[in-house]
């Protein structure tokens, strides 16, 4: 089977002269649930914005589908006055017409359980329905890979069990950068550690963990009650 | 600052509002065209969103000034000299819409005069100096004083210009409170400014430097004409309306309109800060085309 | 941080029903009508607007209330003009600002927001334009709350003094400026090139 995504040593610097990605090797296959972890200014945001297309560095990148990005602040992400024009926003730059836009808007929201706030203002909801409806935004688009960063963030545990439950059902192969570990354990197959800019782990989620110390509550830990 | 409906004859804001409409609208057509902030990372439209709610945020905050008062940004001249004046002018505009609408400050028919004072005359004046001297403090201040000021005399002219003639003691009161609103804002600017240079360095829009000569045309012009405003306004306004009575101009019609209600010569004082405003206004266009 | 006028604007009622642009039309015509009027017919404009409140099934005195946020710089204008002389015109002035004030809030606050740029939209305002004002209107509230969160630090710490407000500027700024990049990523991540349609 053709890997969804393919990439070889893939570099990046910014304009300020840092150095954010020093070739990094990642490949994933269509379907795959892959938890991305590893230290804040390890590169993980910086990796991922080439994964949607929106930096480009040296080195091989293929992607055999399309990428749908979920950004850590749902509010930098619901731009549009209502519900359902920012998730028709997505079609309607694919060049379908207003109709066929709010149509795949629709059903969207409704696979993510929000269609009964179309007409609501992104101001007025809470943080697990605007994570909801960013992920419905990208569905719209019939991504083949959905990358979400820090896709807890803000969510109270009902919230987060909810997000669960829906990533789990949805087919598409799935990137989730994030600190919470419990999520990724609930929900990935494979874990991938970032440090300084290059992939230092590639392996089952419970062996990066325990390899890494990256668990809050680890055993042997004297934090852990 | 912001003139409420019912104080302007409709000449006064049936003009203002034509001006205004022609000038934003000329400003929004071309905006596929403004340069500086086409990068791969920023949008002309997002970024003007949020620089707006920023100006609406940024007058919450308070500065103290003694004695228990405090003063809020307005924001003009920031929002010119960090994004330039097009930008400005756009984003003033818009906010003084969402002002009027949501928060009844400043008027439905008097936008145009309001757009005029503020958002065109006030981001022209707060942007020529640093346009024509650089960043330093000087300009910044003088950028944030001369936006309030030429916003004021504005209004002043309008009011007049509707048979609201406000003279004498008044008027000073007036100026003096234009006169401290100037300085704070100068202030606040300057500070603003320098706390962005440090925090958003490249945020600041680029500037293409303007040959010498060009410069101290401008300076002379803009100097003689606040002599001039400064000198006239300076004569006792009781003589001059004595001179007006003389000539027969009437001072408070009967109606509560007429085509040239109010018109004085006492006006000549926020006249000549009319016409300052005016040619910085046209620097800024000139400035534009480059 | 909730608007006032903005949850009055979701609420129902006949008036709240009319079409965008038939209410903003009116509006334009009634306070063209206010800043013409003599004296006496502003009565009459006070009586159509008193109907029109009731229509709206908006809290009246709250409504009359908060019109009267002109009053104080009107009043300022209003003085100058009693101390030169002339009282009619003093009142009057009063009169037609408290009216027209009244109007512009009756209208926003029963015509929620996309509809109304909608109908400026249809009146074919530059689309650059209305594209800002949606952005400004989807954002103030959010950056307002960050402003008020920094005041509200700042006055538990012995509020602000000149630099720091200075300061508190610019943080807002630079983080405003931040989250208008994050949100041209968004829409670059969903396929925007450039232009809304």
């Amino acid at each position: 089977m053709n890997p969804l995504v393919d990439i070889r040593g893939l570099r990046y610097r910014y304009p300020d002269g840092t150095d954010a990605l020093r070739g990094i090797d990642f490949e994933m296959k269509p379907g795959e649930c892959v938890a991305l972890f590893g230290p804040n200014g390890s590169g993980k945001t910086t990796f991922i914005l080439h994964l949607s297309g929106l930096l480009q560095g040296e080195g091989s990148i293929s992607v055999n589908g399309k990428v749908g990005l979920v950004f850590q602040n749902s509010d930098d992400q619901l731009f549009m006055p209502t519900v359902i024009e920012d998730v028709a926003f997505g079609p309607g730059n694919m060049g379908l017409t207003v109709a066929e836009s709010q149509a795949r808007a629709l059903q969207a929201l409704e696979q993510v359980g929000m269609a009964h706030l179309i007409s609501k203002a992104p101001y007025h909801l809470s943080a697990g329905e605007k994570r909801r409806i960013a992920i419905a935004g990208v569905l719209a688009m019939d991504p083949d890979l959905l990358v979400l960063d820090e896709p807890t963030t803000f969510l109270d545990p009902p919230a987060e069990r909810q997000l669960a439950k829906l990533l789990r059902d949805l087919p598409q192969a799935k990137l989730l950068v994030t600190h919470n570990v419990p999520f990724a354990r609930a929900l990935a197959s494979r874990a991938v550690f970032f440090r300084e800019g290059r992939v230092v782990a590639d392996g089952p989620v419970d062996d990066v963990i325990t390899r890494f110390d990256w668990d809050f509550q680890q055993s042997g830990s004297p934090d852990r009650r | 600052m912001h003139i409420p409906d019912g104080f302007l004859t409709p000449p006064v804001w049936l003009t203002l509002d034509a001006i205004s409409a022609s000038a934003i609208g000329w400003i929004a057509h071309r905006a596929d065209r403004m340069g500086p902030l086409e990068s791969p990372t920023t949008s002309r439209l997002p970024m003007l969103g949020v620089m707006g709610a920023f100006v609406f945020a940024a007058q919450m905050i308070n500065f103290p000034v003694g004695l228990g008062a405090s003063g809020h940004l307005l924001g003009g001249s920031l929002l010119a000299i960090v994004l330039g004046p097009a930008v400005a002018a756009l984003v003033m505009t818009v906010v003084l819409v969402l002002q009027a609408l949501l928060f009844q400050d400043g008027g439905i028919l008097t936008l145009g005069a309001n757009v005029f004072n503020m958002a065109l005359a006030g981001v022209a004046a707060g942007y020529l100096p640093t346009l024509l001297w650089g960043r330093s403090t000087i300009p910044i201040f003088l950028g944030g004083a001369l936006s309030v000021l030429t916003s004021g005399a504005l209004v002043l002219s309008q009011l007049n210009l509707s048979g609201t003639a406000i003279a004498g003691r008044p008027l000073s009161i007036a100026l003096a409170l234009f006169a401290l609103t100037a300085v704070l804002e100068g202030a606040i600017t300057v500070g603003a400014v320098r706390a962005i240079e440090r925090l958003s360095p490249q945020s600041f829009h680029a500037r293409s430097p303007i040959p010498f000569a060009a410069r101290a045309a401008f300076a002379s012009a803009a100097l003689a004409l606040a002599i001039c405003g400064a000198w006239i306004s300076s004569t006792s306004p009781d003589a001059l309306q004595q001179f007006a009575a003389s000539v027969g101009l009437e001072a408070h019609p009967a109606w509560p309109y007429a085509p040239l209600a109010g018109y004085e010569l006492g006006d000549l004082s926020s006249t000549g800060l009319a016409g300052l405003a005016f040619v910085f206004a046209i620097c800024a266009v000139g400035r534009k085309k480059h | 941080m909730r608007h006032l006028v903005d949850q009055w604007s979701r609420r129902s009622s006949p008036l709240h029903a009319l079409d965008a642009r038939a209410k903003l039309t009116a509006l334009l015509l009634l306070l063209a009508g206010i800043s013409l009027s003599q004296p006496w017919w502003l009565l009459a404009d006070f009586a159509f607007l008193l109907t029109a409140t009731v229509v709206s099934r908006l809290p009246t005195p709250a409504l009359f209330k908060r019109a009267a946020f002109v009053l104080p710089l009107s009043a300022v204008i209003a003085a100058v003009a009693w101390f030169s002389g002339d009282t009619a015109r003093a009142a009057t002035l009063l009169g037609r600002s408290y009216l027209s004030a009244l109007a512009a809030l009756l209208f926003a606050a029963t015509t929620p927001f996309p509809a109304w740029t909608a109908a400026l939209r249809s009146w074919r305002i530059p689309p650059a334009l209305i594209s800002i004002l949606q952005f400004v209107y989807r954002y103030m509230f959010v950056i307002a709350e960050e402003a008020q969160t920094m005041s509200a630090a700042a006055r538990a710490r012995g509020g602000f003094r000149f630099s720091a407000a200075a300061a508190a500027i610019g943080v807002l700024f630079a983080r405003s400026w931040q989250r208008a990049e994050s949100v041209h990523r968004a829409m670059i991540a969903r396929g925007y090139r450039g232009r809304f349609t």
